[in-house]
C-alpha cells in the first residue's frame, strides 16, 4: 500500500470537502439572499449546540439537560455587557466572558453532580435550567424591579460570521480532543467508568473538563444570538426547548461521528423551520414528536446509522460477484 | 520493607463486616493466592487495595506509602493495576485501542507512539495479536480476560491484582492462562490472585491466604494451606473431618 496517497485520500476526505463547505458558507452573504443568511444562522445555531452537547453526552453517556442554562447565561453575559445604551464591550470580549462563566459554573456543578448517574444527572441538569429561570427571574422583578433587558442589535451578517467562526472552533476543539489521548480516556469513560479509573484515568476531571468546554461553546451562541432580539428576558433565556433540541437533534442525525451531529441539527432544524412558518404550524409539535419516536424505535444509530449501513449494502453488493 | 501491607483493614456494608480486621503482606516477586468461600471478602479486600472503596478502619501500604485514601487513577499511577471478577472491557473499542489506553494513562505515561508499540508487544505477550483490531465485545471470555491482563500490564505495574482470571476456562485455556501468570512473574511483577480454581492456586503460587466470614483464617504456603484443619472444616464443614 502506498503510504503518501493514502495520506492525501485521508487529508481529502478529513480536510478538503469541510474546507469547500466552509468557503462556500462563508461567502454566502455576497449572494445577496437575506433569507439564507438568517436561515444559515439558525442551522448553525443548532449545529454548535448539537456538536457541543454530544462532545460532553454522546461520549460519556451522561445526558446532559443543561443545554439551555449556558445558553441563558451567554445571553446575559450579553444584556449586561453589550447593552443597547450605556457602556457595551465588543462582542468577542463579551463572548469570553460568557464562556468563561459558563465554563466555571459548568466545572462546579459537574465536581458536584458527575456522581450522579443516568436519569439522576439528566434530571439535576435540567434542574439548574429551572433554577437559574426562578433565581434571575426574582433578582429581576423583586429586587431590581425591572424585567427584561435591551441588548445592542447586530446586523445578520455580523451575527452569521460569529456563529460560523464559534462553528469552525466548536470542530476544531472536537476534532482535536478525538486526535488526543483525551479523546481516548473520554470514550473509555463512557464505555466503562470503573475499568478506566483503574486503567489510570482521573475520570472525575475528564468528565467535568469536557462538561465545562462545552458549556463555554454553548454559552457563546447565547451571546450571539441575545444580538439578534433587542430585548430579553429570564423566561426567553432559560427556555427549556434550549435543552432538548440539542439532545433530539443528536439522536436523530446519530453520534457515531462528526457528521452525525451536524446533518441531525440541519435537517431538524430546517423541519422545525418550515413547521414553525408554514401552515402547520399548529401541528409542528405533533410531527416533530412522531419525527422522533419513528428514529428512536428505526434507526437507533440515527440518520447517519441508516446512511452507513445503506453504504455497505451497496459496497457489499459490488463486490460479491468479484469474490465469488 | 513489604511491597504491600495491609494493617487491621476493615469495612462494613451495614451491618455486615466484609473485610474486618484483616492483617496482610504481599513481598516484592511473590505470587500470592487469595481464596475463601464465596462472600468471604475477597473481591472487597482488592477493591480496598485498588481503592475502588476505604478500609474504615485499617490502612493500607504500598512500598511503604500509605495508599488508602487516594483515587484509583492515582493508585494505578503508584503501580498497582487490576483485574475484574466479572469484565470490564471497554467494549465497543478494538483490542489494540483498551490496551493503549493503559498505556497511556498509566504509571509512566508514555507518547503515542511508544504507547501503540507497547500495546502490540503487549498482545503478543498475551497472545492477542490476531485481534488486535476486532471490537474487544467480540472476544470470547476467555480472550477477554487476557485482554484486561494486556490492559493492566500496560500501566506498568510493581503489583497485579488477578480477580478470577481462570473461572469459567476450558482445561486448555487454563492451562495457557497459568502459563501467563508465571510469564507475568518472570517479568519481575508480583502478581495477588483471587481464584477457586485450586489446580491454579497450588500449581503457582508462593503463598496462600485464606479468608472466611471477612476474617483470615490461615497463611502459608500451598502444602502448610492444603493440610490445614481450619482451611478444610471451611470448605467441607466441620461434621465431615471429623466422621473421617
Amino acid at each position: 500500500m502506498n503510504l503518501r496517497s493514502l495520506n492525501w485520500k485521508q487529508l481529502g476526505m478529513g480536510f478538503g470537502i469541510p474546507l469547500i463547505i466552509l468557503i462556500a458558507l462563508a461567502l454566502l452573504p455576497n449572494y445577496g439572499w437575506e433569507y439564507g443568511v438568517s436561515l444559515f444562522s439558525y442551522f448553525l445555531v443548532y449545529m454548535i449546540l448539537t456538536v457541543s452537547w454530544v462532545l460532553f453526552s454522546g461520549a460519556t453517556g451522561y445526558i446532559s439537560l443543561a443545554t439551555a442554562a449556558f445558553y441563558g447565561i451567554g445571553i446575559y453575559a450579553a444584556a449586561l455587557f453589550h447593552p443597547a445604551t450605556g457602556l457595551s464591550l465588543p462582542l468577542i470580549v463579551v463572548i469570553i466572558i460568557g464562556g468563561a462563566a459558563s465554563f466555571i459554573l459548568a466545572f462546579i456543578v459537574g465536581a458536584i453532580t458527575l456522581r450522579l448517574k443516568g436519569i439522576y444527572f439528566a434530571m439535576f441538569t435540567f434542574g439548574l435550567v429551572l433554577l437559574l429561570f426562578q433565581v434571575i427571574n426574582y433578582v429581576e422583578t423583586s429586587i431590581l424591579g425591572q424585567r427584561g433587558r435591551f441588548v445592542a442589535l447586530e446586523s445578520n451578517e455580523t451575527i452569521y460570521y460569529y456563529l460560523l467562526g464559534i462553528f469552525v472552533v466548536t470542530m476544531m476543539v472536537t476534532y482535536f480532543i478525538k486526535r488526543t489521548k483525551y479523546g481516548l480516556a473520554l470514550q473509555s469513560v463512557g464505555e466503562n467508568e470503573e475499568a478506566a479509573a483503574h486503567t489510570g484515568i482521573n475520570v472525575t476531571m475528564v468528565k467535568i473538563l469536557m462538561f465545562a468546554i462545552s458549556a463555554a461553546l454553548m454559552s457563546a451562541v447565547g451571546v450571539i444570538m441575545a444580538t439578534k432580539t433587542i430585548y430579553v428576558d429570564a423566561s426567553t433565556a432559560f427556555n427549556p426547548m434550549i435543552s432538548f433540541s440539542p439532545a433530539l437533534m443528536a439522536i436523530f442525525g446519530g453520534m457515531a461521528n462528526l457528521y452525525g451531529p451536524v446533518i441531525g441539527a440541519v435537517i431538524f432544524s430546517y423541519i422545525q423551520e418550515i413547521l414553525q412558518t408554514g401552515s402547520l404550524n399548529n401541528y409542528y409539535m405533533l410531527i416533530f414528536g412522531t419525527i422522533l419516536i419513528a428514529t428512536i424505535l428505526y434507526l437507533p444509530n440515527g440518520l447517519m446509522g441508516l446512511i452507513q449501513n445503506l453504504w455497505k449494502r451497496i459496497k457489499g453488493a459490488r463486490s460479491a460477484p468479484a469474490r465469488g | 520493607m513489604h511491597l504491600l501491607e495491609g494493617k487491621g483493614v476493615t469495612i462494613h456494608f451495614g451491618g455486615l463486616a466484609a473485610v474486618s480486621d484483616v492483617d496482610f503482606y504481599v513481598d516484592k516477586g511473590e505470587v500470592v493466592g487469595l481464596i475463601g468461600p464465596n462472600g468471604a471478602g475477597k473481591t472487597t479486600l482488592f477493591n480496598l487495595i485498588s481503592a475502588a472503596l476505604q478500609p474504615k478502619p485499617g490502612e493500607i501500604f504500598f512500598n511503604g506509602k500509605k495508599i488508602s485514601g487516594l483515587a484509583p487513577y492515582k493508585i494505578c499511577r503508584l503501580g498497582i493495576a487490576r483485574t475484574f471478577q466479572t469484565v470490564k472491557i471497554f467494549s465497543s473499542l478494538p483490542v489494540i485501542e483498551n490496551v493503549r489506553v493503559g498505556a497511556l494513562f498509566g504509571a509512566q505515561k508514555r507518547l503515542k507512539k511508544d504507547a501503540t508499540s507497547a500495546a502490540k508487544e503487549l498482545l503478543e505477550f498475551v497472545g492477542l495479536s490476531d485481534v488486535a483490531n476486532t471490537p474487544a465485545k467480540d472476544l470470547t471470555l476467555a480472550y477477554q480476560k487476557r485482554l484486561e491482563v494486556a490492559r493492566a500490564l500496560a500501566t506498568q505495574p510493581e503489583l497485579l491484582l488477578l480477580d478470577e482470571m481462570m473461572a469459567g476456562l476450558n482445561p486448555t485455556e487454563l492451562t495457557e492462562a497459568m502459563e501467563l501468570v508465571k510469564k507475568i512473574q518472570k517479568k519481575g511483577i508480583t502478581v495477588v490472585m483471587i481464584e477457586h480454581v485450586m489446580k491454579a492456586i497450588m500449581g503457582i503460587c508462593d503463598r496462600i491466604i485464606v479468608l472466611d466470614y471477612g476474617k483470615k483464617i490461615a497463611e502459608g504456603t500451598p502444602k502448610e494451606i492444603a493440610n490445614s484443619k481450619t482451611v478444610i472444616e471451611v470448605y467441607l464443614g466441620v461434621s465431615n473431618v471429623k466422621s473421617k
